[in-house]
């Protein structure tokens, strides 16, 4: 009866022990990223038969359970990454709101004080110090130009750095998570279905931080495996083994970074199918906000130099000698695909009698049953285009010119980037004040003339772009609100997904979370409960002794 | 429902750092005192400030381009004033040369003051603008316009070039006259012309040789008059309306100026009580954090 007592009392013992060494491993991490509370599960010990009936023998430790449920955890995951995506896209796309929009540094005031300084020309126009004037206004208009675009192209240079640490950073993380998997298995059919919760929190957490990086989905094998898939169902971790992704220089162009996936001959360019997160930010930002901006800006000097040229070369400096070109431009970067096996050369000019129809798109020039066509780089919708390529009769779109020559072969395919350098390759040709042409042109020199200069000027208001519907300081004004909407709702989205971030937080921690008034209170209630289970043992002792003092009498 | 102790902690400490960045805002606002300090504060704001800030700066450079025109006009008025008040007296001098009791020697002292007026107004012809160029030669502002070539034989060797300024978005004011219009091209009465210097040298040849000055001489010389307040009326008109428009450019400029105010500038008052308003809730922020975190059981235990 005594020894019974014992028995039960040991039980007790023991499985208090373990509620307060579950309740003290909760307490230790309260603060640990990702750790799911874990609670001990008491059960009573099967009752032994006696003549009066059945009788307990005390206490068990059933298990030990991780308070933990997929549904918010993947809610938590989904709303870190669409989190992070728009942190990211919100912080990106206002540096470049932010450059372009100052009021000091951005285009819109280089371009006022140019055409005050032609203004000035037209209003002295044998002025020697006014013509100088204009000189030196073209120059900072020009370095403008160019210390805006270089800034846009410092950001690329970022953002093909941060795509390679990030592409390093997912690498590691998913061959973590692979190392989780396998660990995970083996520990659980060594503890004969028993799971190892620390290794799941560290796996749950490792898939959390990955998210943050890129959006992913995971599937549960039998084997207590998970399988992460990223983007559109490229599958990064399967098993125990990861796929490491890999940046590569683009096909087209080398300045832009690709993504790829799988070793060798096999790997695909997967950097479209990539969303979500960090790197879905990115590649979101590229394509939306720096490429159409450094485009827009760049079609701003396509325009303004070619509108000016032309006005120019109509007109008559103070020699009595027909104006020269007085900006110079090149032409629209023409790549061909890696991957073209013809032999055709592709060479673009601007339109400059359509200038005014140029767009901020790329485009791609591609070769198919016989015929070229013309698509939008960005939405691969089709542009119409006349002409036949040849250099008497060059195919004709969205005031570009474009020439082809030598034989192509079906599906070759070249991308045509019409005003990506616009800003970076203007530069000013005229360097003599005197070979400014504010007259108009006639039969000797008019110093006096400002006929010309007045047209120039009157080029400031010109509706010379977007098909002839606003001046070159609508199209940056356009620009600038483009960029300011695109940031502003970047930063709506950023706030709203932050609050259902701290909604997902909530509620995981309302499960998961440790709470330490309640594992107070649980430490409390274990003690006292030990305590207790330790005056069982006295009692029996008591007993056992009251019999050993009677027998022994 | 429970909470988990990190993620409270988590929320008082999200909480005062999103009261902290609008606090921050506000700041920023109050020391650049503008509203829009972002394009994406504000973007169809952002861009509408770019086109009044062209705007503003063009209509300043319009009113540049009128003080110039303005000298200019102002400078040609005074130099036909001049050139007027030396006809006036020709005139008068002619007149006194019709006296029958006038003899050779008369007449030819009345010849040598036609003659130093005419190189007055000659001077006058040949003038130079504030920035040294000639007013009267038309495009050729480098070439002296008026010259003598032979004796008796005047020449004009600019053009007919007359110069238009830009004064508002879409008006263009001539900031003076050639020479050629103003001393050359005045009507000799029979559909030909004459210019003012030929008329005088002939009044002075026909005085030096006795000859009195006859009524066709006089109404030559009524014509180059008349030309000539022609040309200055029509200066005249010109500077009015070159202030009218300085008029309208400035009401312009303060147009834009209320715009753009309106648009970027902070409202003070409500902008203070918005920092007020929110320091005072990261304050709270803070003391609630600071009382929740010390709620603990273990400090029971």
């Amino acid at each position: 009866m005594a020894v019974g007592l014992l028995g039960t009392a040991a039980s007790g013992l023991q499985a208090f022990q373990r509620a307060l060494s579950v309740t003290g491993d909760n307490i230790n991490n309260a603060n640990t990223e990702g750790y799911s509370r874990q609670r001990i599960e008491l059960a009573a010990r099967a009752s032994t038969f006696t003549g009066q009936g059945y009788i307990g023998s005390g206490v068990k430790v059933q298990g030990i359970e991780r308070m933990f449920d997929q549904f918010t955890v993947d809610r938590l995951r989904d709303t870190t990454s669409s989190s992070s995506q728009y942190e990211t896209f919100f912080e990106f796309s206002g540096r470049v709101a932010n450059l372009l929009g100052d009021a000091d540094a951005g285009l819109s005031a280089g371009l006022n004080s140019f055409f005050d300084a032609v203004q000035t020309v037209a209003d002295d126009p044998a002025s020697i110090p006014a013509r100088q004037l204009m000189l030196a206004e073209s120059d900072s208009l020009i370095a403008r130009f160019h210390t805006l675009d270089s800034q846009l192209d410092s950001m690329r240079s970022e953002i093909n750095g941060s795509m390679g640490s990030i592409v390093v950073e997912i690498n590691g993380l998913s061959s973590a998570i692979a190392d989780a998997n396998r660990g995970i298995a083996d520990a659980t059919s060594q503890g004969s279905g028993a799971v190892p919760n620390d290794l799941l929190d560290k796996r749950d957490n490792l898939i959390n931080q990955l998210s943050e990086l890129v959006s992913v989905r995971t599937v549960q094998q039998n084997d207590g495996a998970v399988n992460v898939f990223v983007g559109s169902g490229q599958s990064l971790v399967t098993g125990y083994l990861a796929s490491p992704l890999q940046t590569v220089s683009g096909s087209f162009d080398s300045s832009r970074t690709e993504i790829t996936m799988g070793n060798g001959g096999s790997a695909t360019v997967v950097t479209n199918n990539l969303n979500g997160g960090k790197l879905g930010a990115i590649l979101d930002f590229r394509d939306q906000v720096l490429n159409p901006a450094q485009n827009s800006l760049g079609r701003i000097a396509v325009s303004l130099a070619t509108e000016f040229n032309q006005q120019h070369t109509l007109g008559m400096d103070l020699a009595g000698a027909v104006g020269l070109d007085y900006f110079s431009i090149t032409t629209p970067l023409v790549a061909d695909s890696t991957a073209n096996t013809g032999a055709a050369a592709v060479t673009a000019s601007f339109d400059s009698a359509n200038i005014d129809d140029l767009t901020t798109e790329d485009y791609v020039l591609g070769f198919n049953a016989g015929v070229w066509s013309a698509s939008r780089a960005s939405d691969g919708q089709s542009v119409a285009m006349t002409g036949t390529g040849t250099a008497a009769d060059p195919f004709i779109f969205d005031g570009l010119s474009i020439e082809v020559a030598g034989i192509a072969a079906a599906g070759d395919r070249f991308q045509i980037r019409a005003t990506r350098s616009g800003s970076s390759d203007m530069g000013l040709l005229l360097s003599n004040p005197r070979e400014i042409a504010a007259a108009t042109l006639a039969a000797a020199a008019a110093p006096g003339d400002n006929s010309n200069a007045l047209l120039l000027a009157g080029l400031q208001s010109g509706q010379t772009m977007e098909n002839g519907a606003t001046n070159f300081q609508g199209a940056y004004g356009q620009l600038i609100a483009e960029l300011g909407t695109q940031t502003r709702s970047a930063q709506i989205a950023a706030e709203a997904q932050g609050a259902l971030l701290v909604q997902a937080q909530e509620s995981r921690d309302s499960l998961s979370g440790v709470n330490l008034d309640e594992e107070a209170a649980n430490l409390l209630r274990f003690q006292q409960a030990y305590s207790a289970v330790a005056q069982v043992i006295s009692v029996a002792n008591s007993t056992f002794q009251t019999l050993i003092n009677a027998v022994g009498r | 429902m429970r909470i988990g102790t990190l993620h409270m902690f988590r929320q008082g400490v999200n909480g005062m750092l999103d009261q902290q960045v609008k606090l921050f805002n506000t700041q920023n606002q109050l020391s650049t005192g503008k509203r829009i300090n972002n394009p994406s504060d504000d973007p169809t704001s952002a861009a509408r400030l770019i086109g009044l800030s062209e705007s503003a700066k063009t209509t300043a450079q319009y009113q540049d381009n009128i003080l110039a025109a303005r000298t200019r006009l102002e400078l040609e008025e005074a130099a036909l004033g001049s050139v007027g008040d030396a006809l006036l007296r020709v005139r008068e001098l002619a007149v006194a040369g019709q006296n029958n009791t006038y003899g050779l020697q008369e007449r030819t002292a009345l010849a040598l003051e036609i003659r130093q007026l005419a190189d007055e107004v000659m001077g006058l012809g040949n003038r130079k603008q504030a920035n040294g160029q000639f007013m009267f030669s038309g495009y050729q502002v480098q070439t002296t316009p008026f010259s003598e070539t032979a004796p008796g034989v005047f020449s004009y060797a600019g053009d007919q070039g007359q110069r238009l300024i830009q004064v508002g978005p879409a008006r263009q004011i001539a900031d003076g006259d050639s020479g050629q219009a103003v001393f050359m091209d005045i009507p000799d009465g029979g559909g030909g012309f004459e210019s003012v210097f030929a008329t005088l040298e002939n009044l002075a040849t026909n005085l030096e040789a006795n000859i009195a000055p006859t009524a066709a001489d006089l109404a030559q010389m009524d014509r180059a008059m008349e030309h000539l307040v022609g040309f200055r009326a029509a200066g005249g008109a010109r500077l009015n309306a070159l202030e009218n428009q300085q008029g309208i450019n400035e009401t312009m400029l303060l147009q834009l100026e209320v715009t753009r105010s309106s648009i970027e500038d902070l409202d003070y008052a409500e902008a203070a009580s918005r920092l007020s308003l929110e320091s005072i809730v990261l304050q709270a922020a803070q003391q609630a954090f600071v009382k929740v975190q010390n709620l603990n059981l273990f400090n029971f235990l």
